[in-house]
């Protein structure tokens, strides 16, 4: 087990480092840089450009360079300095505005997380043990829905009828006089209030596969003889079911959280845009449109590297789980 | 003498000359004690943390007759922002430089300086600044203040490469003196006639922005010794990118350090949250008739949205004070209007100072021989022109309040040409065959579609920004339209950048934009859809690219008509009067007319910005466009919240 | 390692291989299990239906997609009323009602009201805007519509440019339904192939695709197509786009087919009638076409069902975000992009009526997918 955990930690290395070259290509496709992105901006309030200042500017931002110096300027900083290198839409080091934005991202996931998983679970264990009952296809039915419905129609229509109907401030994880003020309790409190719609939003999408899995997984663990064994020696349905099969089938639904976390973030953008979420969605396609590459580099990087720890982490637990897995 | 007044709807505007005297009315002559504050002022002041108001103000302040009546202070300004561009900031807060447009946007009046004057041959202005004028930190405004502006930051090769267009007049540069602490003076070897016009847009107001020098010293290099640390903290490469960042434009309104002269100062930046502050400056030069010091308005926020359905469901939520910036695109006026009562505010108009909502611009400069040959023919571009139904795209897509129109000057302004303005408008398809027929394109190949004279089959395409939904449906109409007299035009949405890389390269066959000069003053500041002026003349951006930089390598020189209208604007910009000004801009424009360069579709409709039933002292109308820093000169510093 | 999303287990296979008909017999045991489950059943007949609807699309929509008439912006879905005499006196099985419009200055918007004195008659195969079917045979058909062509006849609505919301909802089918199909094919043959030699080879061929996998799958999904649709070059045809928007999702989706291949091939390797196979001689190719590849081809066509739907919504958030297709290319993506406005939601809400097509579709292919995952497996209860 110990070598096997070493062995995944070490090939995370070139992974990462592999990662950060497609990243770094990625942000250079689009035709232009942020340069570009100023004449553009300037150019739509029908301003005029001198051609002259804008060779200064990228000079000065060092775009005339080929790309594999940026690219050694942009990692080094990262490894030696741990600096992320300055936004130039933003005017300040990414360093200042990623962390609270990948925060807030974390803690909507987290709660989407804890959603899925209590919808989820009842419902799957539902469908399974009433397979092709008319509360299992109800059941499904509902969990599947969200699956279908895409997520920024959701979201605008949610924003819509709570604004309309119940007068409530669109959007946003805060209200007005919370927003910029420091973490206390009722701070706090004013963000669980805001944390429904996006959950909801989020959250129907990623229960119907939870459903799946829970109820597949269980349906295999019910076919199994020491249930027909249980049963026979008259134990409970209830206790029969959740003595062993729930648990065994539980076992990958834990290992879940590889996956969903970052499927979630990225989910969560299309969703963060509509409800103008402070989250890290709308900062990243934001500076992928204005070309802004440190800013998109450093957070495509560092979801990068939090989907590869996740995917570790739930190898680890099926490793751990599953011995078979550890002597591939 | 300029007095405020109500402002009249703004097609009555007129344009006046810039070079004569001009000064602002200082009727009001206080005493000490004769001033009054904001309550929440009032505060610190008794609190100790801020001098009196008498010793805050200027000696003599400026006196801003209101729009309307007294006002009394309190309440917050709420506004939304969306997504990334923040031109909004500047617009709101930032528009007042040493000048400032009055509301009609006719004339630059004094703003921060106390009054302008003007030499004959417009080589010298002379700035007076008011005495004990201070900054929002406290610190003295002298014309020191200019001087280091002057010194470190345009004529430092490293922050300023090259002085910028406005700037320049002659061979030798512009030079600033301050012959005592009140009084400023620029000096230019030719004739600058616009320069007070361009000391009114941003181009102005990054004067002030650059001119704290009790501040901005730490970040320069000639001035400190920990100029480069200052830099590596902020992130920044090095003392002068950082020092750029501090005073360029936007990245300035991402620092609530930077002191100002404005009426609010930010106190949270535009950086790592969702609401932008800002609070009023307990130094602001101007007070009202009664002596009450401005701005009414306590506070003013932007709560940021990512997405224009935000900000309109913000506004009929009643959470939207004042705003016409991302709340006037088509699509959002019907749901507005409709919320009116329950959002408690009524519409403004905000009208767009541009002319034209789309106009079509075939590249003439083309780099293929044979597409160029068409395009440059009159006779093309007179019979594209007649075969388009302007007044069923009024009827589809402007709902019916526009009109055909080319890129021309708005009626009711100066240099108002009705032929200009109507030429080839008319809807008819037998004339549009017959010119298409005299520029040489008869054949027609076996699906019906035109061939070139050189006997290819003629196709193009057309670039749309994809973000403009308007312009796309109309674009895709005009194809249908073409399409009817055998020309194949592609409908191309593509992105702001790769557009602008396209012109620049000269490497397009065709694009729309909306513009065409509109209001007097934008024609003369913004002349780029009348005559090959620079890169975005896409109608022959080669010409355009060469009257930037002969140099570039995609430059070529203009036709002789061309370098005549280049000719005709550089006399335009060294006429002192403007009478002369225009009758120079009249015959530009004749030439305009006869080389007819660019497709016009329809007038830009009105559109309209939301106002709060009870925020008083709002004009009920105002251009829209960055040039007049819509909404700063309708003077937000007196509004008020009525009760 | 083994494959999460695809935790259900083929069960105990037991050796059948020494029966003759053992393909046809697996084969008919999934079709009786499919068919019990019922909801699955109707589901794959919804799907069926909409290819259909896809395939004949234009010819089944009243007009074409990007017809459009002044007079009809937003006007609101028209009913269909059955017996009706028109103005000249004829009766007409199918009928609907013309709108008179008045247009309020200041909203710009149109308000209409049904005007019963103007009978539009509606019928069969009528006569309408010319289109070429299949994109070769130009006809005029239209299987159903206002009997004299260019009546209003607006089943769904109209758009803000008076165009035709059911047409453009149909026409919508072929890009979306086809882009899933194709999306999912291509995803498909990479899937396999890599996903093959990684459970087949094992070693250092499958630690490099594993690796590669993970690398693809952990770079999140939202920039990764942002990056790839902004290079696709825009001076070429809407059609060359949508292939490249194809290629760009099926580049992501091949990661989950190649890895359920994977885990198959090695559980399967282990199973006792590979082992009995190989003791028996067989050539390495045929253990693997005649005896693996069968026994979890049912389960490969059920995830295969259940990618569709995902590249279907993954194609309408590629619309929203602006790098998609873009219009004037019709597909439920650009559809929905369009009525996502609180205009739409306020006064024009049948602009989500494609929106319920997704829905639909989407459930359909989720239920149907999961139908055939459950009786795929042959030997369950």
């Amino acid at each position: 087990m110990l070598r096997y955990t070493l062995w995944r930690l070490a090939l995370m290395v070139p992974i990462t480092v592999l990662i950060s070259m497609i990243v770094f290509v990625i942000i250079q496709l689009p035709p232009g840089d942020f340069v570009t992105t100023m004449t553009a901006r300037m150019s739509q309030q029908n301003e005029s450009v001198d051609p002259a200042v804008l060779e200064a500017l990228r000079a000065r931002y060092g775009f005339d360079q080929p790309v594999y110096v940026q690219y050694w300027k942009w990692v080094s900083g990262i490894l030696l300095h741990g600096d992320f290198g300055q936004s130039f839409d933003w005017n300040s080091p990414v360093d200042d505005l990623i962390w609270d934005r990948l925060g807030l991202t974390l803690i909507v996931s987290l709660a989407t997380l804890l959603f899925i998983w209590l919808l989820a679970f009842p419902i799957g264990i539902y469908s399974a043990i009433r397979q092709y009952s008319l509360g299992d296809y109800i059941a499904t039915f509902l969990g599947f829905i969200g699956l279908a419905i895409p997520n920024f129609l959701l979201a605008l229509i949610l924003m819509w009828l709570t604004t309309e109907y119940l007068g409530w401030s669109p959007g946003g994880l805060f209200s007005s006089e919370y927003i910029n003020a420091e973490w206390s309790w009722a701070r706090v409190g004013d963000l669980i209030d805001h944390l429904w719609i996006p959950v909801i939003v989020l959250g129907t999408g990623g229960t119907a596969s939870l459903i799946r899995i829970m109820r597949a997984n269980l349906l295999d663990e019910l076919q199994k003889p020491y249930v027909e064994m249980a049963r026979a020696r008259g134990l409970s349905e209830t206790r029969l079911l959740l003595k062993y099969p729930v648990r065994v089938a539980l076992n990958p639904f834990v290992s879940t959280i590889g996956w969903l976390l970052p499927n979630l973030v990225s989910g969560a953008v299309v969703t963060a845009i509509v409800l103008s979420l402070p989250t890290s969605g709308p900062l990243l396609l934001n500076a992928l449109f204005a070309q802004d590459m440190y800013l998109a580099g450093a957070i495509i990087m560092l979801l990068s590297i939090l989907t590869l720890i996740g995917t570790l982490i739930s190898d680890l637990l099926l490793a751990w789980l599953d011995p078979r897995v550890r002597y591939e | 003498m300029q007095r405020f007044k109500g402002t009249s709807a703004p097609r009555r505007l007129r344009v006046a000359a810039c070079a004569s005297v001009l000064s602002l009315a200082t009727a009001f002559a206080a005493a000490a004690g004769d001033y009054a504050e904001a309550p929440m002022l009032a505060d610190k002041v008794a609190g100790g943390q801020l001098p009196a108001v008498d010793e805050r103000l200027p000696a003599a302040p400026m006196v801003e007759q209101p729009l309307e009546s007294i006002g009394s202070y309190g309440g917050t300004w709420r506004q939304v922002m969306v997504g990334g561009g923040d031109s909004l900031v500047q617009r709101s807060l930032g528009s007042g430089g040493l000048v400032r447009w009055n509301r009609e946007w006719s004339e630059a009046v004094p703003e921060v300086a106390k009054s302008v004057s003007v030499n004959d041959d417009a080589t010298e202005f002379t700035f007076t600044l008011y005495e004990g004028h201070k900054w929002s930190d406290g610190t003295p405004f002298t014309s020191d203040d200019i001087l280091f502006w002057y010194n470190d930051i345009l004529m430092n090769k490293e922050i300023t490469p090259e002085i910028p267009v406005w700037l320049r007049a002659g061979e030798a540069p512009l030079v600033v003196t301050a012959p005592d602490p009140t009084t400023v003076v620029f000096t230019f070897d030719a004739p600058n006639a616009l320069f007070l016009a361009n000391m009114a847009t941003i181009r102005g107001t990054d004067i002030l922005a650059g001119a704290p020098q009790h501040w901005l010293k730490q970040f320069h290099k000639d001035h400190s010794d920990t100029a480069e640390d200052l830099a590596k903290e902020a992130g920044a490469a090095g003392w002068v990118d950082n020092i750029a960042n501090k005073i360029g434009y936007p990245s300035r309104w991402r620092d609530a350090d930077r002191p100002v002269l404005d009426a609010w100062k930010l106190t949270v930046p535009y950086v790592q949250t969702t609401q932008v502050v800002a609070e009023r400056n307990p130094y602001y030069h101007k007070v009202d008739p009664e002596g009450q010091q401005l701005p009414y308005i306590d506070k003013v926020t932007y709560d940021i949205v990512e997405d224009n359905q935000g900000a309109v469901l913000k506004a009929i939520n009643g959470e939207i004070d004042f705003q016409n910036v991302s709340l006037d695109a088509e699509d959002q006026r019907p749901v507005l209007v409709q919320g009116r009562e329950k959002g408690g505010y009524e519409m403004f108009l905000a009208q767009p100072a541009w002319s034209n909502a789309m106009i079509i611009m075939l590249n003439q400069t083309h780099k293929d021989p044979g597409l160029r040959e068409v395009f440059a023919n009159k006779d093309f571009r007179i019979g594209l022109s007649h075969a388009i139904d302007r007044e069923e795209l009024n009827q589809i897509i402007y709902a019916g309040t526009s009109e055909a129109w080319q890129a021309a000057p708005r009626a009711d302004t100066e240099l108002y040409d009705e032929e200009l303005a109507k030429q080839y408008t008319e809807f008819d398809l037998d004339l549009a065959n017959e010119y298409l027929g005299k520029a040489g394109l008869t054949e027609r190949g076996s699906d019906g579609m035109r061939l070139r004279p050189d006997g290819e089959r003629l196709t193009f395409a057309v670039d749309v920004i994809s973000s403009w939904k308007t312009q796309n449906d109309a674009l895709e109409l005009v194809k249908g339209y073409w399409n009817k007299v055998g020309i194949d035009m592609q409908v191309r949405p593509i992105e702001m950048s790769l557009s602008i890389t396209k012109r620049q390269k000269n490497d397009f066959d065709g694009n729309v934009w909306v513009g065409g000069g509109g209001y007097d003053m934008l024609g003369l500041l913004d002349p780029k859809w009348y005559f090959p002026y620079e890169f975005q003349s896409s109608y022959a951006s080669a010409w355009g690219i060469w009257a930037q930089n002969p140099e570039d390598p995609a430059a070529e020189k203009p036709d002789a008509e061309a370098m005549k209208q280049l000719e005709l604007y550089n006399q335009v910009l060294a006429a002192p009067s403007r009478d002369e000004q225009m009758a120079l801009m009249r015959e530009l424009l004749e030439i305009t007319k006869d080389e007819f360069y660019v497709i016009g579709t329809n007038l830009a409709p009105d559109r309209y910005g939301i106002v709060k039933t009870n925020l008083a002292n709002v004009p009920e109308a105002m251009p829209n466009t960055f040039y007049y820093l819509t909404p700063g000169p309708a003077r937000a510093e007196q509004f008020y919240f009525q009760n | 390692m083994s494959d999460m999303t695809d935790t259900i287990d083929a069960g105990p296979v037991t050796a059948r291989k020494d029966k003759p008909f053992e393909a046809a017999g697996q084969w008919r045991l999934i079709w009786m299990r499919f068919r019990r489950h019922r909801l699955a059943y109707w589901s794959g007949v919804v799907v069926a239906l909409v290819y259909l609807v896809a395939i004949f699309a234009s010819f089944l929509a009243p007009t074409t997609a990007n017809y459009y008439s002044a007079r009809y912006t937003y006007a609101p879905p028209q009913s269909i009323h059955l017996l009706g005499t028109d103005a000249a006196g004829q009766r007409h099985l199918f009928h609907t009602y013309d709108y008179t419009s008045k247009v309020d200055p200041l909203e710009l918007t149109r308000t209409y009201t049904v005007d019963e004195s103007e009978v539009i008659p509606l019928g069969f195969f009528v006569r309408g805007e010319p289109y070429k079917f299949w994109g070769v045979i130009p006809t005029d058909r239209h299987f159903f519509g206002p009997k004299e062509p260019g009546r209003p006849f607006y089943l769904f609505g109209a758009d803000r440019l008076g165009r035709d919301v059911f047409s453009r909802t149909v026409i919508g089918t072929q890009v979306s339904m086809s882009i899933g199909l194709i999306g999912v094919a291509l995803s498909l043959v990479i899937g396999i192939v890599l996903g093959g030699i990684s459970g087949i080879a094992g070693g250092w061929a499958d630690e490099v695709i594993q690796r590669l996998i993970e690398l693809l799958k952990s770079i999140p999904t939202i920039p990764l197509w942002l990056g790839l649709a902004a290079a696709i070059p825009l001076n070429i045809s809407p059609l060359v786009v949508y292939l490249w928007i194809t290629i760009i999702l099926s580049l992501i989706g091949w990661t989950d087919i190649a890895r359920i291949v994977r885990g198959r091939f090695m559980v399967l390797k282990t199973e006792d009638f590979v082992t009995a196979a190989r003791l028996d001689g067989c050539s390495r190719q045929r253990i693997i076409w005649r005896h693996m590849v069968p026994s979890f081809a049912s389960h490969l066509i059920a995830s295969t069902t259940l990618a569709i739907p995902a590249m279907i919504l993954a194609e309408t958030a590629l619309s929203f975000l602006g790098v998609g297709l873009r219009p004037p290319v019709v597909s439920w993506g650009v559809l929905l992009k369009e009525s996502q406005s609180i205009l739409a939601l306020s006064n024009a809400p049948w602009l989500f009526l494609p929106g319920i097509a997704i829905i639909v579709t989407v459930l359909a292919l989720n239920f149907l997918g999961d139908g055939l995952r459950d009786a795929a497996d042959p030997y369950g209860k």
